[in-house]
């Protein structure tokens, strides 16, 4: 348990003590061992870390999507007022896509190549959202086009019975909820800014780029407005120029959908550029999270001072970049006491017996480390 | 004689990795129950093969009147057929005969097509299209169709089914080894093994070699099953062993008349057609396992 | 529009193919006799006859003009005539012939894929589960199996055993009950029994003819239902594994839509593969299996026609085998182009 003081924004989602393990033949990997996070609403927040520190396996835990031999072992998910993880599958199920969605590093093998853009992004739509209102609307807009061009009393009067029922509309059938939600497609496309929305739809995965289907997937994660977007590398596999516009875009929509953003990165760059709070990642722990600018000037964790002095400046004089020596501990049996122990140039006696908690050092900034203690 | 025992040495030495990886490969296949049990099961039917003078209580063509339609017993393992054979001996000398068929068979059509697929890969351009040109029209046939046309040109006995199948069979092989040098031959390595200056013998041994002798063995292996199952089809519908042969597929065709009265004289033959074939699959798809994922490199 | 030029393009590859079979039987025919034969009944006839028909065939002429009159004659429809078939013209025998091998072909290739498929899907979902297990030593045995012991065996149970012990049993041979096709008749529509029996409205008829393809079907289906149950499996697995599914399962759809939307059609393409390479596995097999239970098929006909040299049957019937496997390869390009988008348009 980590002793935090009250915050004044709204939390979104709230992490406690996560433990997720995997039970293979080698041993127990202790992919996350009591991680703490949380989100509020309405930020870009970031969580950075090396590969194979366990990002990604915090935000598939999120989504309760681990698969056996991994399970989650303890913790709480905090999310609107109910623990996920004690969530039946069914009530999981209608979360995901509609209030937490998630967006994956690899376009190219995360979008199902026998499917076209428009099918994949209706299906979620026609899964969380009730379309007979909107069935009824596309009706009536259709038969109010028809009455332009040829007034007709009849019409009318179809329309009136059409518009009466708006408050209690029929049933409609399968084909006209799937129009209606490739339409949406169609304006989830044009959200995320994809040339030629209409053409796409019908387009598949391998007939357009890797940026355009960043976007797709982009507007299959926010076609339902989700509260929460989780990134996982999102821009990672792409190149420098598309990044930066894809990172351009979550920004500007963000606002527009009401969504917050849980941004998974390895790299401080795009940290620093987009993320309004970030938490740093080690060995399965949080070891430390503040606003980005406080991290950047100020970080109080020896494993992100060395991550910063690990990144080649363009000032400065260095002959070789500084980097944090020995090697990303195993997972399945990790140092005792803190994890960053046998590579941190300041450890203590302590560091080697106890592992330290996450605690608020300065406002609003947590660490876990016995230096600040 | 230096430059020879040199260039042994270095060879021998070049392939010490390849040598490793052999020996763990066959470690990983004594894990799998499956393999074993296939590995075993064929071991005893080569063995019965081998030594079926021995082993056998009677002689292949050897029959005892008074004995004739016999069920089971222990005199007679699996009974006596119409002319007072002994069907458990019959079967033990039919594994010489279907075993041999396949290894000839495979042997040599893995042998011409290899080297025919060899070439094709090599060389390229029109050599490469004509040949593939004529492997297409064999493979544009199913396998015991071909054969059958062709074992009714030779002349119906076993020679000619032998000839027969190597004739079904090679293209397959032509195919496969061309595709592996062909990939081979493009691959960095290669090249770069060449700017280094090292002969075109040490490129073959040490690059292209491993490449093709996993994926031939693992079909091979499975092709031994399916050469048996064919060369007994066949056999069965009358073009291969005569009438009286002791061979799997012609002693069922002769228990066929019988299938009634003496069940025993089509079934032991069938099940031992039916095992040989099962062990190999067993071993073959526990190779292909071993070496796929690997063959990823 | 896309698709019919895909078609299109696939069937013009095939012409030099079907060009090279025409050669290979050409070939055959002068290697098994004289070719003369293919052309002339089993009667005596004159000298002079034999010369006409030489002549008419231009068998006379050098070797490379002779391919061109057989081309010729392919073409025009005169393919020699079956000794073996009582002096029929070839293309009579398999006019005659030819639907009864269709039928158990198709119904043999239903069985395969209507058993295998599912098989297949469910081995991979319940991995490691008995039925897992249960299924994969099964599609070994399949692949191991000698048809033709396989009828016997059949034989002997459903027919001998059943009959012996008092139960309804399944017929040895034919393709219907000869008693039930005179009181009965069956208006010959597509040759297809089963099917103008339905036609022609007539349930006994239907009735015998189903007893009689059951045996011959299944015995004919196995090998390939075990190829396909295998292919399916570990295709599904395949795919099961890939970062689209996890996707999928982000979006929040039941897990029964990922596999059977989302994962089964991916997993298909594969399997639409091997099943159309065990189409050629079906035609030796039927060869075997019309043999077995007397079945009046192709098969059986080009087995009367190779043990008894009748060499216009033999030509006959390696080139209609060629150009069905032929036609088969070109449905399942056609088949690929259709589940993978990929292909269509890359």
């Amino acid at each position: 348990m980590e002793v935090k003081l009250s915050k004044m924004p709204e939390t979104l989602l709230k992490i406690r003590n996560l433990k997720t393990y995997f039970f293979t033949y080698a041993g127990v990997v202790k992919a996350l061992d009591g991680v703490n996070l949380d989100v509020y609403k309405g930020e870009t927040m970031g969580l950075v870390g090396e590969t194979g520190c366990g990002k990604s396996i915090t935000s598939l835990s999120i989504l309760r999507l681990i698969q056996p031999p991994g399970k989650i072992i303890e913790g709480e998910i905090w999310f609107k007022g109910r623990d996920l993880l004690k969530l039946t599958d069914e009530e999981m199920r209608k979360i995901r896509g509609k209030e937490i969605a998630m967006v994956f590093q690899d376009p190219a093998t995360y979008i199902n190549p026998v499917l076209t853009i428009g099918e994949q992004i209706a299906e979620v739509i026609m899964l969380h959202q009730d379309l007979k209102k909107d069935v009824l609307e596309m009706k009536i807009e259709e038969l109010m086009k028809k009455l332009e061009k040829k007034p007709n009393e009849k019409l009318k009067a179809k329309i009136e019975e059409l518009k009466k029922a708006l408050n209690n509309p029929p049933n409609p059938s399968k084909k006209e909820i799937k129009k209606v939600a490739l339409k949406k497609a169609v304006e989830a496309l044009r959200l995320v800014k994809m040339p030629s929305p209409e053409k796409v739809v019908t387009q598949y995965p391998h007939e357009l780029s890797g940026g355009m289907r960043q976007r797709a997937m982009i507007a299959m994660a926010l076609s339902c407005k989700p509260d929460l977007l989780i990134a996982d590398e999102a821009t990672t596999a792409l190149d420098v120029t598309i990044q930066a516009q894809i990172l351009n875009l979550l920004n500007e929509i963000k606002k527009e959908v009401e969504t917050s953003i849980l941004m998974i990165t390895h790299d401080l760059g795009i940290v620093a550029e987009v993320c309004d709070r970030v938490a740093v990642m080690y060995a399965g722990l949080i070891i430390e999270e503040a606003d980005t600018f406080s991290l950047f000037k100020s970080s109080l964790h020896p494993y992100t001072k060395g991550l910063l002095n690990a990144t080649p400046k363009l000032y400065g004089n260095p002959l070789r970049l500084k980097i944090i020596p020995g090697f990303v501990p195993s997972p399945i049996n990790p140092p005792s006491g803190c994890r960053f122990h046998p590579r941190c140039e300041y450890a203590m006696e302590i560091c080697r017996k106890e592992e330290p908690k996450l605690i608020e050092v300065e406002k609003n900034h947590f660490v876990a480390c016995h230096l600040e203690m | 004689m230096n430059i020879r025992k040199n260039f042994l040495n270095s060879l021998i030495k070049d392939l010490e990795p390849q040598w490793r990886e052999f020996k763990f490969i066959i470690y990983l296949l004594k894990q799998s129950p499956l393999v074993i049990a296939g590995f075993i099961i064929i071991s005893i039917f080569i063995i019965a093969a081998i030594f079926a003078p021995w082993i056998a209580p009677y002689g292949p063509e050897e029959r005892i009147w008074a004995e004739q339609m016999q069920p089971p017993s222990f005199k007679h393992l699996f009974g006596t057929d119409e002319n007072g054979g002994d069907i458990f001996s019959r079967v033990i000398w039919g594994a010489r005969i279907d075993l041999s068929i396949a290894l000839t068979v495979v042997g040599s059509a893995a042998i011409i097509g290899s080297v025919i697929g060899a070439i094709s890969g090599y060389m390229g351009g029109k050599i490469d299209e004509a040949l593939m040109r004529v492997t297409d029209v064999f493979l544009a046939f199913p396998g015991l169709i071909l054969a059958m046309a062709i074992a009714a040109a030779l002349g119906r006995n076993l020679i000619n089914l032998t000839i027969a199948l190597i004739v079904v069979w090679w293209p397959s092989y032509a195919r496969l080894i061309r595709g592996v040098v062909l990939s081979e031959r493009e691959k960095l390595y290669v090249e770069a093994a060449k700017a280094i200056g090292a002969k075109n013998t040490r490129i073959i041994f040490k690059h292209i070699l491993p490449n093709v002798i996993y994926p031939l063995l693992v079909n091979a292996t499975l092709d031994l099953g399916s050469v048996i199952l064919t060369a007994a089809g066949l056999s069965f519908i009358g073009f291969g062993a005569g009438a009286g042969i002791a061979e799997w597929g012609r002693m069922i065709s002769d228990g066929r008349n019988y299938l009634f009265q003496a069940p025993w004289m089509a079934t032991f033959p069938g099940l031992a057609i039916l095992l040989s074939s099962l062990a190999l699959n067993l071993v073959g798809d526990g190779l292909r396992d071993v070496l796929d994922p690997r063959l990823r490199r | 529009m896309k698709m019919r030029d895909y078609i299109i393009r696939r069937l013009i590859l095939f012409l030099p193919v079907l060009l090279g079979v025409s050669m290979l039987t050409f070939t055959l025919s002068h290697l098994v006799g004289d070719p003369v034969a293919a052309y002339v009944t089993s009667e005596k006839i004159s000298e002079e006859r034999i010369q006409l028909i030489i002549k008419a065939h231009g068998l006379d002429k050098p070797i490379y003009i002779q391919y061109l009159y057989y081309l010729r004659d392919l073409l025009r429809g005169d393919w020699g005539i079956s000794r073996s078939d009582s002096n029929r013209p070839v293309i009579e025998s398999i006019r005659n012939y030819f639907p009864a091998t269709l039928e158990l072909t198709i119904v043999a290739m239903s069985l395969s894929l209507l058993m295998g498929i599912p098989i297949g899907i469910i081995s991979a979902t319940k991995k490691d589960k008995p039925i897992d297990h249960v299924v994969r030593v099964f599609a070994l045995t399949g692949v191991s199996m000698p048809v033709f012991w396989l009828g016997l065996l059949l034989q002997y149970i459903f027919y001998y055993q059943f009959k012996v012990h008092g139960l309804p049993y399944l017929p040895l041979s034919q393709r219907i009950d000869p008693f039930i096709a005179i009181q009965h008749p069956v208006k010959q529509v597509t040759g297809l029994l089963l099917l103008d029996s339905l036609i022609s409205l007539n349930p006994y008829a239907f009735k015998s003819a189903l007893e009689h393809i059951i045996m011959p079907a299944f015995c004919l289906s196995y090998v390939t239902l075990a190829l396909i149950a295998r292919m399916m499996r570990a295709s599904m697995l395949e795919v099961l594994r890939q970062d689209y599914i996890i996707l999928a399962r982000s979006k929040g759809l039941p897990e029964k839509i990922v596999i059977y939307k989302h994962a089964l059609r991916n997993a298909m393409i594969p399997t639409v593969t091997v099943a159309g390479l065990a189409f050629g596995g079906l035609l030796s097999g039927a060869v075997l299996t019309e043999t077995v239970f007397a079945w009046p098929g192709v098969g059986r006909w080009s087995t009367q026609a190779i043990l008894t040299s009748d060499i216009g049957g033999i030509m006959g019937f390696t080139l209609l085998i060629a150009i069905i496997y032929v036609l088969a390869n070109l449905i399942v390009d056609v088949l690929y182009a259709i589940l993978d988008p990929r292909i269509r348009l890359g």
